[in-house]
């Protein structure tokens, strides 16, 4: 009995053993796929691959040693390729590559059909292009938009320009502008591979106005820089200024960085120009102080001007206690203020305490302001309970109301109702400071609701402080359902000075809306609110503003608009200026605007040409002749 | 007693011996499962020793995949050959080298994805380690200091699909650094298989990176399997801006499988906001997939404001494939400042990489704002790139202001890049093109160049008249980089400083170090000094307004000094007025004193009357100054 237990136990513990060491104990990221699976099992698929795995299937295929129909083959891909591994690549390759050219076709068009997914894509076409590629370049130039075809233009030139650059550049000269900047790409890339001279010479030649220009010079020199440090140098000579030469410089210096900082660094200041040397002695110190703050600071602390080689948040990032020391210690003035309120907004989102601590050691001036501006806005983000304990505990003055003011409008969109509440259990000096802030956020959130809520309130002055600046907000963020919520009898009401500040806001964003609202204002403000959409709109489209002005009716309310229109006018058009002096009718008005517009005219000798050919009166002439050419009467 | 024994020595060796027996029967995880090396080399047809040729002929490669040659055998040979895949991509030569990859063991594929130059074939050499290795790719990311976000994606990716939860322990072992970069794959996997697990893990808040955007993330998906869920888990977030994040992946998603009921069910939201900041995502969603039916369709939004609001959000994200029509909708549907923005937006964009279309659309616009800031920007990034273009294309506007400035823009940028050619430039023109606005840019562009070639170029100008000029503009500008040097300059020229030049190096240095610019102050007379030690006053006072006030105090009675004691008054009068009123009775100057005392004084009564009064009789003023001002406040 007793051996019996020994031997069950025995099997037992081997049995623990084996389970232990299961494989699935191991991640495994390569499993076959069962080439059944891949393919509506039919019996005869079932018989011609039972007991292979899809390796074996995928060879036979290739090798012309398993029968299989079109069908056959296309859903064995589109099953490979749904596991995206090196055999999947492998087997799916093998398929494709089984395909005669009709098939491939068939397959291409049978693909873009379903919206195949890009794996499948990129192999038809890949191997397209290599079985016929003159077949794929005409098919890809026949379609509508290239872009439905990105893909098979890529191959074709990837290939071709290997092959046959100046084929591929008579080719590529037929496409579109778009097209052509996304396949020099490709012919860049690609000839950069095997020859990067050649690839130099490509860009240099075809990509002058390219707008992946800049890319394509720094992949170039990014790779030439890695394979020879002292060649890139040289080919980086030849890449045009500006952006590309910018980008360029920034990818040689980058390979040079890593093989050595103190070269990089003796190279950069003895670029020629001094934009140069900044751009590239900032990367450099970036990188280095990602490596090693402490390092990279002591270094930064040699340089005449530090601040100009430092993003404040990158080592405020690693070290922001090392980094205000630092501050303190080798920058002044402004430069410091900069430097530390960039520094200490990194700190506040990371931790809002010791932004503060920071913040209250700053001596008061823009540095400690700011800070204290970008501490309660990101605070209220974060925990809006905290930052309205914080401010409440600061001493009475500008900076604690503008605190309280950016806390509110955080809170508000965290969440309305508490910050409503909270805003009615303020003094009446606070609730003044913060009543637009709480508008101009409820109004964003729903005018309605926002004024829904004003009405509820008791407080009648509160209430009234509350929708001015409600009407305020919303003429801004939409001006059209504010005035028709007014309404006409509702805006007579308003005073004037906001009647016109509404009116200017709405004409900001929609003149042509605020313009046909007009007939609708009341007859003794027609005058100022059309001074005040004519601005508006002249300065966002003087020609449609004119064409509008030209057919107001005479009077009062034409006459300011067209003053405007020719103040607008007067520097940039002076001749269509002198055209509308004319349709003002008060004469001293009339004048001063003549003249204002021949003095600013800078060729005195067409002022006078045109303002005697002009529509003015002969009086007004000769007046205007002496006032602005000092020409007498009869001189 | 005796078995007992035996069987505490069996026991283990019994679970050891089934431990290795397993062992023994599973494959090793680093070989793949359908593929066998020996395919290749037990080939008849292959003879030892001539078994490779290298190179990529074709014959060479079928035969490879005929089973008929032996895959190389040595470490170099196999890079070689997955190497020479950037030089040919063909089908059959990246077939050739996935045959190889296949056969290459963790350890090469590490050493080869790190040699390798083409980076195709570095691809492929990580996934093929990624697959047969995540083990030793975890422990290589785990000490390696470097990002490698792609090794991270790739290797998180596929551990993902392979085994989740073995994934989310591993992702603990990576440093903090690469964590989130790893939990966004596994995420993204999850929302695919497991949407609801994938929710519970970015509310553990253990993923790190920006919680909202997780969210907007996993929902642009889930909403395309199972709306209903995906709304539910939205209204569970606790968070107002991450819970509005969320539905705008939401809603994002929605549209890209159908537009049209994103649409309706945004408009179906209650309030303005709601509706509005989900068409947003609507719209960025359906003007990439189809410009012309998302504008088309924008008429089903009934306020023209919205559609207006909700194409000014996009401006970033507009095609530009066709920016003639695009231009042509946002005529239609936007209007004002809106537009405005939008189009200046495209001419920018358009500009980096078309400027000759976007200088066409820019002809095309109306006279205004608009017009006026698209030539500018458009010169600005046209001259960066091709000055001489941008130059050319500048002349052929109307004449006017925005030519003007186009063309001083559009030098400034040539003298940046090419110095010399911009000077000779410059001097070729004829003495009114040659204006003094050109000057000033022209020289600006030098000194950002270099200030010390520009000083060089400038001292070879033949013209006096111009050379002058130029000079005291490099110094200027000059002293906006180095205040310090630009001085040494002007002073080794023999210059006199003018006003503005002393403003200008005062106003800098000041703001890299005041209290050596008030040092150079005190070396000044007259007039200069005044505007030195108002520029610097303004600029220290904001800086540190103890420090400042500290030396102002020190300061002898002077225009200077009148000019720093205003910058103070105006500086306090909000917060502190008392004070402010304190230092305006020590202004020397009659006039400014009599205004500054009166402005601090008014604010001081509005807070505090009694002790403003208080203050008033008791300070040193004038007695007819104070009756004034008790006299004024009185009659109000």
């Amino acid at each position: 009995m007793k051996y019996a237990f020994s031997i069950i136990l025995l099997a037992i513990a081997f049995a623990l053993g084996w389970f232990l060491n299961a494989p699935n104990a191991r991640p495994q990221f390569d499993e076959d796929l069962d080439p059944i699976q891949l393919v509506d099992a039919s019996p005869e698929w079932q018989a011609k691959t039972k007991g292979k795995s899809t390796r074996e299937v995928a060879e036979a295929i290739y090798h012309e040693a398993m029968s299989v129909s079109f069908e056959e083959k296309y859903q064995l891909l589109g099953g490979i390729l749904k596991k995206d591994s090196t055999a999947s690549k492998l087997n799916a390759r093998m398929i494709v590559m089984s395909m005669s050219e009709d098939e491939l076709v068939r397959a291409i068009g049978q693909a873009r059909a379903e919206d195949a997914d890009r794996s499948t894509m990129n192999l038809l076409y890949g191997r397209w292009v290599d079985v016929n590629r003159d077949a794929a370049y005409a098919y890809f130039l026949e379609q509508p938009d290239p872009d439905d075809v990105s893909t098979l233009g890529y191959f074709i030139f990837k290939n071709w320009v290997l092959e046959d650059q100046a084929g591929a550049m008579i080719a590529w000269a037929q496409l579109d502008t778009n097209t052509q900047s996304k396949r020099l790409r490709t012919m860049v890339y690609s000839l950069a591979e095997v020859d990067l001279a050649q690839a130099l010479t490509l860009q240099l030649t075809y990509g002058k106005a390219d707008g992946n220009g800049p890319k394509n010079y720094a992949h170039i020199i990014d790779l030439w820089a890695k394979q020879d440090i002292e060649s890139a140098k040289e080919a980086l000579e030849l890449v045009p200024r500006g952006d590309a030469y910018e980008q360029a410089l920034k990818a040689y210096f980058n390979v040079l960085m890593d093989e050595n900082r103190d070269l990089a660094m003796t190279e950069a200041r003895e670029l020629a120009s001094n934009a140069d040397q900044k751009s590239v002695l900032r990367s450099i110190y970036e990188r280095w102080i990602n490596d090693d703050v402490e390092g990279a600071l002591g270094a930064l602390a040699l340089e005449k001007d530090p601040q100009q080689y430092m993003s404040a948040w990158r080592a405020a990032d690693k070290d922001p206690v090392l980094v205000m020391d630092w501050a303190h210690a080798n920058l002044d003035g402004a430069v410091q203020d900069e430097f530390i309120s960039t520094a200490i907004n990194r700190m506040v989102r990371k931790d809002p305490q010791m932004a503060l601590s920071y913040i209250d050691s700053l001596p008061y001036g823009e540095a400690y302001t700011r800070a204290l501006s970008n501490l309660s806005y990101n605070w209220a983000r974060q925990d809006p309970e905290a930052a309205i304990a914080w401010f409440e505990a600061m001493p009475e003055g500008e900076d604690r109301n503008n605190a309280m003011r950016n806390v509110l409008s955080e809170y508000v969109n965290k969440d309305p109702e508490a910050a409503k509440a909270y805003f009615l259990s303020m003094d009446g000096e606070m609730q003044g400071s913060a009543v637009s802030n709480l508008a101009n956020r409820l109004v964003q959130n729903d005018p309605q609701q926002a004024l829904a809520w004003i009405n509820s309130l008791p407080d009648p002055d509160l209430q009234s402080r509350l929708i001015k600046e409600t009407y305020s907000s919303w003429a801004r963020e939409d001006g059209s359902t504010l005035f028709a919520h007014l309404g006409a009898d509702g805006f007579a009401k308003l005073d004037t000075n906001e009647q016109r500040n509404l009116m200017r806001s709405w004409a900001d964003y929609s003149p042509r809306e605020a313009a046909d609202w007009l007939e609708n204002a009341p007859e003794d403000q027609q005058k100022m609110l059309t001074d005040r959409v004519s601005r508006e709109w002249l300065d966002h489209d003087t020609y449609e503003a004119s064409i509008w002005i030209s057919e107001l009716p005479e009077g009062e309310s034409r006459e300011a608009a067209v003053k405007n229109l020719v103040n607008s006018i007067s520097s940039s058009d002076p001749i269509s200026a002198l055209d509308w002096v004319v349709d003002i009718k008060d004469d001293g008005d009339r004048n001063r605007s003549a003249a204002n517009i021949l003095r600013q005219w800078k060729d005195k000798a067409a002022a006078r040409d045109a303002l005697l050919a002009s529509s003015l009166s002969d009086d007004e002439v000769t007046k205007l002749l002496a006032d602005v050419f000092n020409e007498k009467s009869g001189s | 007693m005796k078995i007992y024994w035996i069987l505490v020595v069996a026991a283990p060796v019994a679970l050891a011996g089934g431990w290795l027996m397993r062992g023994s029967l599973t494959p090793p995880t680093h070989m793949s499962s359908d593929f066998s090396l020996t395919t290749y080399s037990d080939s008849t047809s292959a003879r030892a020793g001539e078994d490779f040729v290298e190179g990529t002929d074709a014959a060479v490669e079928e035969a490879a995949i005929d089973g008929r040659v032996r895959l190389p055998r040595s470490f170099d040979e196999r890079l070689a050959v997955v190497d020479s895949i950037g030089a040919d991509p063909s089908m059959d030569n990246v077939t050739m080298a996935l045959q190889v990859i296949m056969a290459m063991r963790a350890g090469d594929l590490r050493a080869a994805m790190e040699q390798a130059d083409s980076s195709y074939a570095r691809r492929l050499l990580m996934e093929r380690w990624v697959e047969i290795d995540p083990d030793g790719v975890l422990a290589y990311l785990s000490a390696d200091e470097k990002k490698n976000y792609s090794l991270t994606r790739e290797l998180f990716t596929q551990w993902a699909e392979t085994d989740i939860d073995g994934a989310l322990k591993a992702v603990q072992r990576l440093p903090e650094s690469k964590q989130s970069s790893a939990y966004y794959r596994l995420i993204n996997y999850l929302g695919k298989e497991d949407p609801v697990r994938a929710m519970k893990l970015i509310k553990s808040g253990k993923v790190g990176g920006n919680i909202a955007w997780r969210y907007n993330a996993l929902m642009k998906n889930w909403v395309r399997d199972d709306p209903t869920a995906a709304r539910a888990a939205i209204e569970s977030i606790s968070d107002r801006g991450e819970r509005e994040t969320a539905w705008r992946g939401y809603f994002s998603g929605l549209a890209e499988d159908d537009p049209n009921l994103a649409l309706n069910e945004a408009q179906q939201l209650g309030t303005y906001h709601d509706r509005k900041r989900m068409l947003e995502s609507v719209y960025s969603t359906w003007l990439r997939k189809d410009m012309d039916m998302a504008f088309a369709s924008l008429e089903q939004i009934p306020s023209a404001t919205m559609r207006s609001q909700i194409i000014g959000a996009q401006s970033w994200r507009l095609p530009l494939d066709d920016p003639e029509s695009l231009m042509g909708y946002i005529d239609e549907y936007t209007d004002g400042r809106r537009q405005d923005d939008l189009v200046r937006n495209i001419v920018n964009r358009l500009a980096k990489s078309d400027p000759v279309r976007a200088a066409a659309l820019v002809d095309q616009l109306p006279f205004g704002s608009n017009y006026r800031n698209s030539v500018n920007n458009l010169v600005r990034t046209w001259a960066e790139n091709d000055p001489l273009a941008a130059m050319a294309w500048v002349d052929t506007l109307p004449p006017g202001s925005e030519k003007t400035n186009g063309q001083a823009r559009a030098l400034e940028y040539y003298a940046e890049n090419h110095p010399e050619e911009a000077l000779r430039f410059y001097l070729s023109l004829g003495s009114e093109e040659r204006t003094n606005r050109h000057m000033s840019e022209l020289s600006d562009g030098l000194a950002k160049y270099n200030p010390d070639f520009a000083a060089q170029l400038i001292a070879g100008v033949n013209q006096e008249d111009i050379r002058q000029k130029m000079e005291e503009e490099l110094t200027k500008d000059w002293s906006r980089t180095d205040p310090e040097g630009a001085l040494a300059y002007w002073t080794a020229l023999g210059g006199e400083l003018s006003k503005s030049t002393t403003s200008d190096i005062a106003y800098n240095w000041a703001r890299k170090n005041p209290a050596q610019a008030a040092d150079w102050a005190q070396t000044l007379e007259g007039d200069a000094q005044s505007d030195a030690i108002g520029r610097i006053s303004e600029q220290w006072l904001r800086h540190d307004s103890l420090e400042a006030s500290e030396w102002i105090a020190t300061l002898e009675v002077s225009p200077g000094r009148d000019a720093a004691i205003s910058n103070i008054v105006n500086q306090t009068l909000r917060n502190d007025p008392a004070s402010a009123f304190d230092w305006a009775t020590g202004v020397s100057d009659d006039s400014i004193r009599q205004n500054l005392t009166k402005n601090s004084y008014n604010k001081w009564k509005a807070k505090d009357p009694a002790a403003a009064e208080a203050a008033l009789r008791k300070s040193d003023l004038p007695v007819e100054e104070i009756n004034k001002l008790i006299g004024e406040g009185d009659k109000k």
